[in-house]
């Protein structure tokens, strides 16, 4: 399926989406998008709009109430449940909270979500060290969690992330915890691995990330999308950030 | 259709992950773990001894069952002459196929081999403490209460042993321990599958972010639930082996203090064999129930 999804040109594409939580709460309606092969997309808006509920339709983290999630060719809400761990294989997912095992280092955290897949030990040094390189972890990779910085650790969750060479990587917030100047190094990671091929959605509500590297930017809005502008910024009078 | 190749040799291959895995679990809840293991131990002590009991007691009714004989006891003293007649007579009874005298003379010496060891025989003072007997077979087992009865009337017959009651009654008790005991057991099995059930999902709790983690990066439902379906396992056979241990010093024991309290009762004596028969029974129990426990805690805690 990877080879052939390779085809399709709108890698990620939401028609007329619609989710709606069982409390209640309305977080989608009516979304209708389409992420291009390679494209570098900031989903912005303030907290509870629906930023990480449209992440989650990508790795069928929830199921939309109405509308059709299509990833690289594939129906995600008509998935059977024993195919969606081979769609989660071909996407990176990055969190806030970076979700690192603290008994692990380095290189045993980017490593396990590599045994847990099944591949093979050489296979895994091999790209366990090309990862951790390429986030500029190449020296810390024996750290325990709790030796790094908070952009370390965000550094090694991006590392766990694209370590499985996926098409797309998706990040929740991931300059959340961070400083500026460490946002500012995580924000050009990420341009990088933009860079190699990867499409990269960024849902975020830091502006000096947003409007340093000047992307196509979606604004959200009560669960409904306000703007979608290419090459756009984040103007600081837009939302009042929490 | 690579991709699912690929899955089908990662679980051979990943084996080694996936034990790693179930150890660290196990380590992690060590106290839960021995709390899982004992009662699966105690659970399964009590179904082995339950079935030593049953197979002790099949062997004793089938031993009687099998003799299609009785005991006819004379009274003390009783005259050579009339004790002649009186086993012409019985001889005579229709239904009696054979009447065998046992004199007290032979039946004494018998008596003390079989005992040797056991009870302090010259305590009597070195007189005989039996009488006369016949040792009557019947042609039908089922004429037997009723001839135990026309005997037991007879002048100079003090007791008759009727064997067909005492493995009538042998049997309603091999019913009742069965019955008992399967429902002893099937609580406590109960009672085992809830600790093991709680273990495992204190497993679960604690390893939240590793299955979180396996989960998003397309582990399959297989390779995430595997660890904990052997952290069950794992309990069921340390429980069940630490049963078979339990067994094996208990039924020795209590063979040995049968045979010096109670010697007439011969229970099977113990041997590696009669453990060996309890095993298959025992682990596949364990097994089983530490499975279908962490099955049923897995299941609801990994939806999807």
């Amino acid at each position: 399926m990877a080879e052939c999804a390779w085809g399709w040109t709108a890698m990620i594409d939401f028609q007329n989406v619609s989710v709606a939580y069982s409390n209640g709460v309305q977080a989608l309606s009516d979304i209708d998008l389409h992420f291009e092969k390679g494209e570098f997309v900031f989903l912005v808006g303030p907290t509870g709009t629906g930023k990480s509920t449209l992440l989650k339709l990508i790795y069928r983290g929830v199921l939309p109430n109405k509308g059709r999630v299509t990833v690289m060719g594939e129906d995600v809400t008509t998935l059977p449940p024993s195919r969606v761990p081979h769609l989660r294989r071909r996407l990176g997912v990055v969190f806030q909270d970076f979700q690192l095992l603290p008994q692990k280092t380095v290189y045993e955290n980017v490593a396990y979500a590599l045994h847990a897949i099944g591949v093979p030990y050489r296979e895994i040094r091999r790209r366990v060290c090309t990862a951790v390189d390429l986030v500029g972890l190449g020296r810390r990779a024996d750290a325990y969690p709790s030796q790094l910085s908070g952009g370390e650790q965000q550094r090694c969750c991006i590392a766990r992330a694209i370590v499985n060479n996926p098409p797309i990587l998706l990040a929740d917030e991931p300059t959340g915890n961070l400083d500026p100047e460490m946002s500012q190094g995580i924000a050009q990671l990420l341009n990088d691995i933009h860079i190699r091929g990867t499409t990269v959605v960024v849902a975020s509500h830091d502006r000096a990330v947003v409007n340093a590297l000047r992307k196509r930017v979606i604004t959200l809005e009560r669960g409904r999308v306000v703007r979608d502008e290419v090459g756009g910024g984040y103007s600081p009078d837009e939302f009042q950030t929490p | 259709m690579r991709s699912e190749g690929a899955i089908a040799r990662m679980n051979f291959r990943h084996l080694e992950f996936l034990l790693h895995e179930t150890l660290t679990g196990i380590r992690r809840n060590a106290l839960m773990s021995l709390a899982a293991i004992s009662t699966i131990a105690v659970s399964l002590f009590l179904l082995g001894s339950l079935r030593l009991a049953i197979v002790n007691l099949e062997e004793m009714a089938g031993a009687l069952c099998g003799r299609f004989e009785m005991r006819v006891f004379l009274k003390m003293h009783l005259a050579a002459d009339k004790r002649d007649d009186l086993g012409k007579q019985i001889a005579a009874m229709p239904g009696v196929k054979e009447c065998q005298l046992v004199r007290k003379e032979e039946a004494w010496p018998e008596l003390c081999h079989r005992l040797q060891g056991t009870v302090e025989i010259s305590d009597l003072g070195g007189v005989n403490p039996l009488p006369d007997a016949f040792t009557v077979h019947v042609e039908d087992l089922e004429q037997m209460g009723a001839l135990a009865d026309r005997i037991r009337v007879l002048p100079g017959v003090d007791e008759v042993t009727d064997t067909r009651v005492a493995a009538q009654r042998m049997a309603a008790i091999v019913r009742a321990i069965r019955l008992g005991g399967t429902i002893a057991v099937a609580i406590l099995a109960v009672v085992a599958m809830v600790i093991v059930n709680n273990t495992i999902r204190l497993t679960v709790h604690a390893r939240r972010r590793e299955i979180n983690i396996m989960q998003l990066v397309g582990a399959t439902n297989a390779c995430v639930r595997t660890p904990f379906l052997l952290e069950g396992a794992f309990h069921g056979m340390a429980g069940a082996l630490g049963a078979l241990l339990l067994l094996a010093v208990g039924y020795s024991y209590l063979h040995e203090e049968v045979r010096n309290v109670v010697p007439f009762l011969e229970l099977i004596p113990p041997s590696a064999e009669l453990l060996w028969a309890q095993g298959p029974a025992l682990l596949g129990a364990g097994v089983g129930l530490g499975l279908l426990a962490s099955l049923l805690a897995v299941r609801r805690y990994l939806h999807g």
